[in-house]
């Protein structure tokens, strides 16, 4: 019969005394004719309650925000926070500025390793999925190879219990060239293209987005492509299902049906593909890839559940062992089990689809992060004690007049949460700007914010501002309420009891930024190294030339020839990989006096007679490959010095020597050294130099490469000639080249990025620690400008003045580096030894940064130093 | 100071208040809009819009006439002022230019 009661007393609390009454009155009066007009009670009684409850919108501003003493008291806080704000711009402004940098590095490190984590999570069952690693002997030495071989997925569908799925990937492109077109005027060479077996879209989640991926695979020569590939050859997606693409290369033609269209691949996928072919097709296209010899496909693994891996390791172990050939089983290969998300941050094998991420530097990611937001808080710190006789009227007043300790704690600890707060947004917005436009060329991946709006990510900031406002507010609130109301009435200030601790933290923040600097230093210092390091050959002005078809491999010489008639071009020559390419084969070689004659393993490089020359290699001792001497062709090899070392010779030239090559089935090719190349670095400066065989080798197997050395002339001129010269020469295939020093410089792209973050980082953690000296110096220059007048008073020079502050802190900035020597000392060394030529740790360079930092607070001092020693004592001493 | 404009809503409002004269309160204005214009509007709404008018200084209002229907409470009862006259008259001035100086033509079926 009565209206919901609670309404009366929701609409009492809200309204105006007037207006409620009235309302409540039209809302029962409502009610009753409602009822009288037959409507059904709970009709009227919801209408009563929605028609109610939008009578908020007339609340009392009083209502919403209960005026109780608290809120009185909180409003009020917050009123002399915004009035200090005003009243002291700068040191504001250094604070704010402090914390907001420290917080957007925090929020985009956060950023970046949520990403990093979040690898391959997309697929629905990523915990039961696997990755099948393979360790097998490869002349004579042991590869951890990420690839493994075709036979062993029946064997281990048939034979492990608990398994939902066996899927095998052949990443064809990345071994051979791929050309796909759909008519003459659409070719591409197309670089991520892979054959799959037909379980590949049951185990991995990724979804269809024309067609149907249920059979997709099914037949051979079916294909799945990705929605970019399928608005590049036929301008839409849908229009692509039931199409037929035309896949070839220089030894095959085929034709493709295309029966679905995913979506692109996430970038938190440690493998990517384009074209998805039916792994049945390999029958007709690539039989031989079904082998126990040669691992060419990655192998992956669903399991009904998730299980622990190494019992999976051990179970296919025993497998294996049972269910291999003879001949295999004798090997003695090894398997791994790899889970499916830790593949990204854990795995560092060999043949992997693309670098991996370490997980040692997400560490040195998230601990930079930790050290910058300490800086910024010491800052807070520092800067609120310091500016504390400020309010030291303001908080005896409050403790006069009844204000408790407990509440003058919380009144700074809810301004210190008000500098989070606004940093924290301002964060959010340059973090944003930051990710897309400078970071994202340097993590190679476009991050955003957008991508981490979720409940988790609301409550982790939450968390994490509550956290920084306690961790920077907590001192500067306990020591400011601390203050004893009778003394600071009087103006009569007790010794500033926390200078001690300010220049300890002081200290702490140059301890933090001194050690990212020498890190970043030192880091710098071996990529500068690596790149400027005489490698023993010419890497300036080479371009490269890939020579990707067998045509063009066959008659390579036209080429060479044609190009040596150009006066800006000194020499060029052919080789079957370019030095630091990877691919120098590892041969069994056998040399004279070796003991029974038994093969060795060392390095190959297939070289024609321009090679040499074009490098500017330097022979130590004999002579270069000659088309002379008939013999050359077959019989005479060139060893690098490490290789002569490693065969105990002393006179190498005229030894007996025989090797064993691979052209259509293994040749053994007997002859003599004809010469010693002096050692040249043709593998990155991870790596020793190994002993390493240069012979000639034109097969077209072989002819991989043709590198031009140019006299002279830019870039684009010397690309432009080669242009010209391979259009007339392969007028159907693109010209295909690199310029040398950029692909050396390549070998260190991981050394590179980590140097440009490191950077990054120190330079802003250095930039916070001067933003809390300025701060502190324009505090001290103002409490000391009393002492100064009187010291100028009595004929102190300007000098002496402006050095007053600097008294004070360059011992600490020493004092902070001595501290840091031995740490980075120790860092440096660990991290250098992951290189096998590297820079030298000399007290240099540790003295360089003490020198640096020195210079670094002598500038920050210098503005209120000097501000200080030239201010006319009159004034400073007028007062009173 | 609050703009002196008439929303259409609120132009509503404050008709009706004047077509109830002395009975214009909640229930009965928001009835009388369903009546005559069809349009329904929950009580708040109504509310929202006296309030405005109140402010602008268009209407009057008094607490007074309780009945038992209504639990003992007063209605608040409106009535329009002197200013709230003008705005209606004005607006129906400004209402009625308009319609004159709408050339014959551009309502004429040929040419559209």
């Amino acid at each position: 019969m009565r209206p919901p009661k609670w309404i009366d007393h929701l609409l009492d609390y809200l309204l105006e005394p007037r207006l409620y009454e009235a309302a409540v009155g039209d809302l029962d009066e409502k009610y009753q004719r409602r009822l009288a007009a037959n409507t059904p009670r709970w009709k009227a009684k919801l209408y009563y309650i929605v028609e109610g409850i939008s009578f908020v919108r007339l609340a009392k501003a009083s209502a919403l925000i209960p005026d109780t003493n608290h809120t009185m008291m909180f409003r009020n806080y917050m009123i002399v926070a915004l009035r200090n704000f005003s009243k002291d711009k700068l040191y504001v402004f250094l604070n704010l500025a402090g914390l907001c940098i420290g917080i957007t590095c925090a929020i985009v490190i956060y950023t970046y390793i949520v990403f990093e984590k979040s690898y391959d999570r997309f697929h629905k069952n990523a915990d039961s999925i696997y990755r099948i690693t393979e360790q097998l002997p490869d002349d004579a030495q042991l590869v951890n190879s990420a690839m493994n071989h075709s036979p062993m997925a029946p064997i281990l569908a048939s034979n492990l219990p608990g398994v939902k799925n066996v899927v095998r990937i052949l990443p064809y492109s990345s071994f051979y060239n791929c050309f796909v077109s759909v008519g003459p005027d659409r070719i591409f060479k197309e670089n991520r293209f892979g054959f799959v077996d037909s379980t590949f879209f049951d185990t991995f989640t990724f979804p269809p987005l024309a067609g149907s991926l249920e059979h997709a695979l099914d037949a051979p020569f079916d294909i799945v492509i990705t929605r970019s590939m399928a608005i590049k050859y036929f301008d839409q997606p849908e229009r692509a299902v039931g199409k037929t693409i035309i896949f070839e290369n220089d030894s095959r033609k085929f034709d493709f049906h295309v029966t679905a269209v995913i979506h692109d691949f996430p970038q938190n996928s440690h493998f990517s593909l384009d074209f998805m072919a039916s792994i049945s097709s390999l029958e007709q296209f690539m039989p031989w890839y079904d082998n126990w010899h040669y691992p060419p496909l990655y192998l992956y693994m669903e399991m009904m559940t998730p299980v622990d891996k190494l019992e999976l390791q051990k179970s296919i172990h025993s497998i294996a062992s049972r269910s291999q050939p003879a001949e295999v089983v004798a090997e003695k290969r090894s398997y791994a089990v790899q889970p499916l998300t830790e593949i990204h941050l854990h795995s560092r094998l060999e043949y992997e689809w693309e670098a991996n991420s370490n997980y040692q530097y997400i560490r040195i990611y998230i601990l930079a992060g930790i050290f910058l937001l300490i800086v910024a808080c010491i800052n807070f710190m520092n800067m609120s004690t310091a500016k504390s006789v400020r309010r030291a009227r303001e908080v005896g007043m409050r403790k006069v007049l009844g204000g408790r300790k407990s509440q003058l704690i919380g009144q700074f600890l809810s301004e210190s949460f008000l500098y989070c707060l606004i940093s924290f947004i301002t964060g959010v917005l340059i973090a944003e700007l930051s990710l897309r436009i400078v970071l994202t060329e340097i993590i190679g991946k476009e991050l955003s914010l957008v991508d981490l709006v979720n409940p988790e990510t609301a409550v982790t900031a939450g968390v994490f501002l509550m956290a920084l406002s306690l961790i920077a507010g907590f001192y500067p609130a306990f020591y400011l309420s601390a203050f004893n109301p009778s003394h600071t009435l009087k103006g009569k200030l007790s010794r500033d009891r926390s200078a001690s601790l300010r220049k300890g933290l002081v200290t702490f923040q140059f301890l933090i930024s001194c050690f990212l600097i020498t890190g970043t230093y030192i880091v710098m210092r071996q990529v500068d190294f690596m790149i400027e390091k005489d490698l023993g050959f010419k890497e300036s002005h080479m371009i490269v030339l890939r020579l990707s078809d067998r045509d063009a491999q066959m008659n390579y010489a036209v080429l060479k020839n044609d190009l040596l008639q150009e006066s800006v071009v000194s020499q060029a020559g052919l080789s079957s990989t370019i030095p630091g390419g990877g691919n120098f084969y590892g041969i069994d070689a056998v040399a004279e006096g070796s003991p029974d004659q038994k093969p060795v393993n060392i390095k190959s490089l297939g070289v024609d007679e321009g090679f040499i020359p074009a490098y500017d290699l330097k022979l130590v001792d004999g002579r270069n490959f000659s088309t002379d001497v008939p013999t050359d062709q077959a019989e005479a090899f060139i060893l690098n010095e490490t290789a002569v070392k490693r065969f105990g010779w002393t006179d190498a030239i005229g030894k007996g020597f025989q090797i064993t090559v691979y052209i259509n089935g293994a040749v053994v090719r007997k002859g003599k050294v004809i010469s010693v190349v002096k050692d040249f670095h043709f593998q990155s400066l991870h790596n020793n130099i190994e002993p390493l065989v240069l012979y000639i080798n034109k097969h077209p197997y072989y002819a991989d490469y043709l590198s031009v050395a140019f006299n002279a002339g830019s870039p684009s001129a010397s690309v432009e000639l080669l242009r010209k010269k391979w259009a007339a020469f392969n007028p159907d295939k693109p010209l295909d080249f690199l310029f040398l020093d950029s692909s050396l410089n390549d070998l260190y792209t991981t050394e590179i990025k980590i140097s440009k973050i490191f950077n990054i980082l120190a330079i802003l953690s250095i930039f916070i620690s001067c933003l809390g000296l300025f701060g502190l110096s324009a505090f001290m220059a103002e409490r000391r400008s009393k002492e100064v007048g009187i010291r100028k008073v009595f004929g102190a020079r300007l000098v002496h003045i402006a050095n007053l502050q600097n008294r004070e802190f360059l011992p600490l900035i020493i004092g902070a580096n001595v501290i840091v020597w031995p740490v980075a000392y120790l860092w440096a060394q660990k991290w250098l030894q992951g290189f096998a030529y590297h820079i030298e740790l000399t007290p240099m360079i540790f003295l360089l940064i003490l020198l640096g930092s020195v210079a670094i607070v002598v500038v920050t001092l210098a503005y209120f130093s000097l501000r200080m020693a030239t201010k006319n004592p009159v004034q400073t001493l007028r007062y009173e | 100071m609050k703009g002196t404009n008439l929303g259409e809503f609120e132009e509503l409002v404050l008709l009706t208040v004047g077509v109830l004269f002395d009975e214009a309160y909640g229930v009965a204005i928001q009835e009388e809009l369903e009546r005559r214009c069809k349009r329904s509007a929950t009580l708040s709404t109504i509310h929202v819009a006296l309030h405005r008018l109140e402010q602008k200084g268009f209407l009057d209002s008094r607490l007074d006439g309780a009945t038992s229907e209504r639990g003992g409470r007063r209605k608040l009862l409106f009535r329009v002022t002197k200013s709230g006259q003008k705005a209606l008259a004005t607006a129906r001035e400004l209402r009625a230019e308009l319609w004159s100086s709408i050339p014959k033509a551009a309502f004429d079926l040929k040419y559209r």
